[in-house]
């Protein structure tokens, strides 16, 4: 597979400590054979939901993220990333089937042609990007899914920096149902995320905490990762080189 | 009696569709008790069939004034011409009529009838009954002029009822097919509409065309966010809620075309066929601007509730005590809101300096212990921010919003018939030139020469209320407020979203957008998505206002 796929070359699985929580970035736009390679890799379930794709570049992607996603997952377990098998939560979450017998979880994200990947051992997590859109009218959704401490702080904004604080906000969101699995049933506006947060604490019904951390994943977009429990060191690394980044590491204030 | 008319046409498949409506003027004579009138118009509109559609089911206790709960539901306009002289009202009527005939009455909502009542004098007003074409050869007049008079104690007569349109031949069915055709048919034809309006939304969200009915909404490469765009604009257009889970549940159009009728039906049955004395009081709104250019949001409004418009009279200002402050002006409007209806919770809004206008009555109701129910803020500027704006942003601001107004013009004159045009322009040009005038006889510093122009400009409503605005300094009022904006704005502070209100208002303060431009808001085609906000924020508000505790 050569250099497209860098990782494969990793000598050692990668290790992933205790309350590590990597997070991959990834481009996900591929030349047609790359593509094809990647899409060997994938499992029928996987091209079945390929082939419902009406879209070419939205198939596409979703071909190069899963594509990605088993790569690096493969490097986690030191596995062939064709024979890696998924299973899926109630609400569409997919996860390491128990076959593996691993305490990976993984998350995947992507909006445009950027794509997020967290992984972390033994814990819940979730993650999304936004592609950050000047002229997305933010306002307008937050006003009929935000909490309304949220939609009150999001009005004070100047215009573009409301625009910035809506994508980090949804991201956040995003990023929390998802972690707790249950997709878009947990109402937006029933918990609130601090504007301009860096890393926060959410509650749930249950009393569990969850450790919000935003990303700066690269200009013109926004990210976040959401993951079970507290005190998680964030590692970044860049998917096509398999190098860390330490640029992008987002300070916790 | 409707119904069936309503309901065989529709399993007959013809499309009822929106038509222009057969008008009926009537005149009563005597005082009028308007109360039991609407309460009268109710019962004929209730036996028109089902509820609205739109109607908001919230779980308020029952209500004691049935009558009362009961009729604010009608589609009524009521309008104030007692200060006009008697050709100026006889024009304004004859104006209301062309654009209610030009704005059409739906076949598919019910009721199809809609009422305005003018108060003409104080012994007379006129009733104007417009009818869906499909009815009028089914309505007994007669029978329906007898229990009017009956219940409002009051002479009535017929002014005016137009030679009706001939209706469109009717095919036959088997009539035995007929019971069970009109219940499917019915829906389809309700799922039809509904798919093609949510196909419209889908493009536009998903930027791709063509999408089919049957296109999953993943599958289209649709994602959570996309999801909450294009819920917010299908609770815009249509006026339903839907959740962000039920795109899950019904991730194609025909599927969310039905569970749109799922959650309008829902509503309609837990409020009217299940538990009809649950209903929510429907609060009147009060709008401020009698301006003809708000004659299609009238109209749309008057649809969806109870509906009154306030205008601004050159008879009301004389009356004032200080001509220059708005707080004066709010007095005179406090005191006609509180003859029409004396306790409140009061709603209330405006556009732009009708919209500070009503800030201020809504003060005032409040400092008198009145309840706001709801204050909506059309695109209204806080006066005293504004003026901490730079000079020059002002300025490149007003050019600006002079170009959105010759597009308002232009939009407002396509909606005109030929004679409104001429006296719109004929209006619009007269005044254009007292302008003129006035500004040369300030210049030239010649009152003698025109003694006249100095009452003619103190007698111009708006010029007053505007300058009034201009000076107002908004004092803190506490109750839930929506501004609305539009979604093209002018360059400088028109583009501060919340034009200043944030830190007079605090959380108090919502906000939401509305397609069109500052003027272009309440004009076709974006006149649809403004009302239906306005109603949707109204009735957030009237369940908050009746959920703890009722007041009759």
């Amino acid at each position: 597979m050569g250099n497209s796929f860098p990782l494969t070359d990793a000598a050692t699985p990668l290790a992933l400590a205790d309350k590590e929580l990597h997070v991959w970035r990834a481009q996900l736009d591929f030349p047609p054979a790359v593509l094809q390679q990647m899409a060997s890799t994938l499992s029928s379930d996987d091209t079945g939901r390929v082939e419902r794709f009406l879209i070419t570049r939205v198939r596409e992607r979703f071909i190069a993220a899963r594509g990605i996603l088993r790569q690096l997952l493969g490097v986690y377990l030191g596995l062939d990333p064709a024979r890696l098998e998924f299973c899926y939560g109630p609400e569409g979450k997919p996860s390491l089937s128990t076959i593996h017998n691993s305490r990976i979880s993984f998350n995947v994200s992507h909006s445009g042609n950027m794509a997020l990947f967290a992984v972390c051992s033994g814990a819940e997590l979730g993650v999304d990007i936004e592609e950050v859109k000047s002229d997305f009218k933010g306002i307008q959704i937050a006003s009929h899914f935000f909490s309304e401490k949220e939609i009150a702080e999001l009005a004070k904004l100047p215009p573009k920096r409301a625009n910035e604080a809506f994508f980090e906000c949804w991201t956040a969101k995003e990023a929390y149902v998802k972690a707790r699995g249950q997709g878009l049933s947990i109402p937006l506006r029933s918990f609130t995320i601090g504007l301009g947060y860096r890393e926060q604490f959410l509650q749930d019904e249950r009393g569990r905490r969850w450790g919000c951390y935003a990303l700066e994943v690269t200009p013109g977009f926004a990210g976040a990762v959401v993951a079970e429990g507290e005190g998680w060191r964030l590692r970044h690394y860049e998917w096509s080189t398999g190098v860390e980044l330490e640029a992008s590491v987002p300070l916790p204030k | 009696m409707f119904e069936e008319v309503i309901d065989r046409r529709v399993a007959r498949n013809e499309s009822l569709g929106v038509q222009p409506p057969v008008q009926i003027r009537l005149s009563l004579e005597g005082e009028v008790e308007i109360g039991p009138l609407r309460a009268a118009l109710q019962k004929i509109a209730e036996r028109s069939g089902r509820p609205r559609e739109s109607f908001q089911h919230s779980n308020g206790d029952g209500n004691g004034n049935g009558t009362a709960a009961r009729a604010v539901r009608i589609p009524w306009q009521e309008h104030d011409l007692r200060g006009l002289p008697k050709d100026q009202a006889r024009k304004w009527i004859s104006s209301f009529l062309e654009t209610d005939g030009l704005q059409g009455i739906s076949g598919e909502r019910f009721p199809q009838m809609r009422w305005a009542l003018l108060l003409t004098d104080q012994k007379e007003c006129e009733l104007i009954w417009s009818l869906h074409p499909a009815l009028c050869d089914r309505v007994d007049m007669q029978r329906h002029i007898a229990e009017l008079e009956a219940a409002c104690r009051s002479e009535i007569r017929i002014i005016e009822r137009p030679i009706e349109r001939p209706v469109r031949p009717q095919t036959r069915k088997p009539e035995e097919a007929e019971g069970a055709i009109r219940a499917t048919q019915d829906e389809s034809v309700q799922d039809n509409r509904a798919e093609k309006e949510l196909i419209a939304i889908w493009e536009t969200v998903l930027n791709t065309k063509p999408v089919k009915a049957t296109d999953d909404f993943f599958d289209l490469g649709g994602h959570s966010l996309l999801a909450a765009r294009l819920l917010a604009r299908i609770e815009d257009a249509l006026g339903v809620e839907l959740p962000l889970a039920s795109l899950l549940e019904a991730p194609t159009i025909r599927g969310q075309a039905q569970l749109v009728r799922k959650y309008r039906g829902k509503v309609e049955l837990e409020d009217y066929d299940k538990k009809p004395h649950k209903i929510v009081q429907q609060l009147p709104f009060f709008f401020l601007g009698g301006d003809p250019t708000f004659r299609p949001l009238s109209q749309r409004l008057s649809e969806l509730r109870e509906f009154h418009s306030l205008g601004l009279r050159a008879s009301l200002i004389g009356k004032l005590k200080d001509q220059g402050s708005l707080e004066s002006i709010a007095e005179q409007f406090v005191q006609s809101i509180r003859e029409r209806r004396p306790e409140g919770p009061y709603m209330l809004g405006g556009w732009c300096a009708h919209g500070l206008l009503a800030y201020e009555i809504a003060r005032q109701l409040q400092a008198q212990g009145q309840k706001v129910a709801q204050l909506l803020l059309l695109e209204t500027v806080n006066p005293v921010r504004m003026k901490q704006y730079s000079g020059w942003k002002r300025t490149i601001a007003r050019t600006q919003l002079k170009l959105h107004l010759l597009k308002f013009e232009y939009a407002y004159l396509q909606q005109l018939n030929s004679t409104q045009t001429r006296s719109y322009i004929a209006g619009r040009t007269a005044q254009k030139v007292a302008r003129l005038r006035q500004s040369l006889r300030r210049v030239l510093k010649a009152t003698k020469f025109y003694p006249e122009l100095e009452e003619a400009s103190a007698g111009n409503p708006l010029d007053t209320l505007y300058a009034a605005s201009a000076k107002y300094h908004p004092r803190p009022y506490r109750g839930p407020v929506v501004l609305i904006r539009s979604t093209k704005r002018t360059f400088g502070f028109g583009h501060v979203l919340d034009l200043g209100w944030s830190e007079v208002l605090g959380p108090n303060l919502e906000i939401c957008e509305t397609p069109g431009n500052h003027y272009t808001i309440y004009m076709e085609p974006n006149v649809n998505a403004l009302a239906n906000k306005m109603d949707l924020c109204l009735r957030k508000a009237e369940a908050a206002a009746v959920a703890p505790r009722n007041n009759h």
